[in-house]
């Protein structure tokens, strides 16, 4: 990941950490950590999809509520070291 | 996106505490089950007759009255990302089924949930600012609509006009400088 994306990683990994043990949507993460003031729709989007690679994050989905996502514990160890 | 079944949010190496175990088991209770505890919760029933049955029928012991409450004050900031999650994706189908592309319905999406984020104190202000963007968002569509409608009967008298003037060079190339005109336009 470049800076600029481990920048976007730590606002989205803080955020869901706020949630303490929470789910969250993902157009709702993105809204909190800023919006479209502070990453695209698609940078914000490549990086989530990185943080599920890294099993940072936990994704689950539904029909009525969408993706729900939630951090991990490896998510919550890599937070503290970014 | 994967799943994983360990709990969320902890503390990786460290025990699980009941706090944290009665959130993960909260997330996989069906919804029937969910609802019957917030009763429970929210009636006038004691905490510590409401520990024991948590206790008893999910085996999870909280040690204090006050580990309940916490754990109260955090399902309902649950609840409200959950409603605000369900709010989301009604409003995505509403927007796809207006002929909206997934791409801008995402992008009114995120205005909106801003909008809520910001003003999730005041539910009233963020409904009517969201409706704001909504209708802009609207307008802006109906705008690029109509362009096109534009371009398609200027195409098609160019057409016609190139049909009935096929010998002229001259107006083959004014004919040409309108179509590169029209289609940055």
């Amino acid at each position: 990941m470049t800076a600029r994306e481990f920048q976007i990683a730590k606002k989205i990994l803080d955020r869901l950490h706020a949630l303490d043990g929470g789910q969250e949507h993902h157009l709702a993460v993105h809204a909190a950590i800023g919006g479209l003031n502070f990453c695209s729709g698609q940078d914000f989007d490549e990086v989530l999809t990185e943080l599920d690679r890294r099993r940072w994050i936990v994704g689950v989905k539904s029909e009525s509520k969408g993706l729900l996502i939630s951090i991990s514990d490896l998510g919550e160890s890599a937070r503290r070291k970014l | 996106m994967s799943e994983s079944t360990k709990p969320r949010g902890t503390n990786s190496g460290k025990p699980e505490t009941a706090m944290q175990k009665l959130k993960d088991v909260w997330k996989r209770l069906p919804e029937a089950t969910q609802d019957y505890w917030r009763e429970q919760f929210s009636s006038s029933r004691k905490q510590a007759d409401l520990r024991a049955e948590l206790a008893k029928k999910l085996s999870i012991k909280l040690p204090t009255d006050s580990k309940l409450t916490q754990f109260r004050a955090w399902l309902d900031e649950q609840d409200q990302r959950m409603l605000m999650a369900g709010k989301i994706e009604d409003r995505k189908q509403e927007l796809l089924s207006g002929g909206m592309t997934l791409e801008q319905a995402q992008d009114v999406l995120l205005s909106e949930a801003s909008v809520w984020a910001a003003a999730s104190k005041d539910f009233k202000l963020g409904l009517k600012v969201s409706g704001q963007i909504s209708k802009a968002v609207v307008t802006r569509l109906d705008q690029e609509k109509f362009k096109e409608s534009l371009r398609t009967k200027i195409q098609a008298g160019l057409d016609a006009i190139l049909k009935e003037a096929s010998n002229n060079p001259v107006i083959k190339e004014a004919v040409k400088k309108i179509q590169e005109a029209t289609a940055k336009e």
